[in-house]
């Protein structure tokens, strides 16, 4: 996967997420740095595996709800 | 192109959780950054996942679907290693200029042994470029985060399990 240069990030030092301890440095070396990496083709038939779309804006809508109740 | 966020189990199935329609992988800026985090993190409150690096995209479902089932075993393996847990992190001290080889071992080590009091409330540990990351039980959330608090140590997090997935050959 190619490097992407990062932009824009040097400008923000400190951003928080409501709730936890969430800087952009430990963000940004965390989300380029981690998960899962897909590599190679992928050449398998469709089998009988669900692919759920849970409405996403939903979703975080509705646990931020939640948290703030 | 589809954006996938994460893998997870919803309904005691392998579920991939996506964004249809984006144009193509996001430049990684704040606002991309933490969307991505955001609805990882949101997903993780409902079940256990395995977030993606961020920026990954693929052409279509067909894609996503055979990437589940040729890889379902491993994912499994990744999801239960990771269910009910939280990321910590821990920043490293930067380890100063070390005059030599033997020097900056013994940094190491040390830096090591004095972590060992959190480590041992977490299921796993990595060593990152920057920073440990652990791996802790739900139940043990409290208990980290005290222990961290009287070591004088900054935690950043909870954080989904970021450090704790692997990378998956096709």
């Amino acid at each position: 996967m190619a490097r992407v240069p990062l932009r824009g990030v040097a400008a923000v030092s400190e951003t928080l997420v409501r709730g936890r301890e969430v800087t952009l440095v430990d963000l940004v070396d965390r989300l380029l740095g981690g998960g899962v990496v897909i590599s190679g083709d992928i050449t398998l038939a469709v089998a009988d595996i669900d692919l759920v779309h849970v409405s996403l804006r939903a979703l975080v809508a509705s646990v931020e709800k939640v948290a703030g109740e | 192109v589809i954006y996938v966020y994460a893998i997870g189990e919803h309904a005691g199935r392998l579920t991939a959780f996506v964004k249809r329609g984006v144009s193509g992988p996001p430049a990684p800026e704040p606002a991309t950054l933490l969307d991505h985090d955001r609805v990882v993190y949101s997903l993780m409150q409902r079940c256990a996942v395995v977030p993606m690096r961020f920026g990954t995209v693929v052409d279509d479902e067909g894609t996503i679907r055979s990437l589940l089932l040729k890889r379902r075993s491993e994912l499994k393996g990744l999801l239960a290693h990771v269910r009910g847990r939280v990321e910590f992190g821990v920043r490293s001290d930067e380890v100063a200029a070390p005059a030599s080889g033997r020097e900056y071992m013994s940094a190491k080590l040390e830096a090591k042994r004095s972590l060992a009091p959190l480590a041992e409330l977490a299921v796993d540990t990595r060593v990152r470029r920057k920073d440990t990351a652990y791996l802790v039980d739900g139940d043990l959330v409290g208990a980290f985060e005290e222990r961290a608090r009287s070591m004088k140590l900054a935690l950043s997090g909870p954080w989904p399990p970021y450090s704790f997935t692997g990378a998956l050959d096709g």
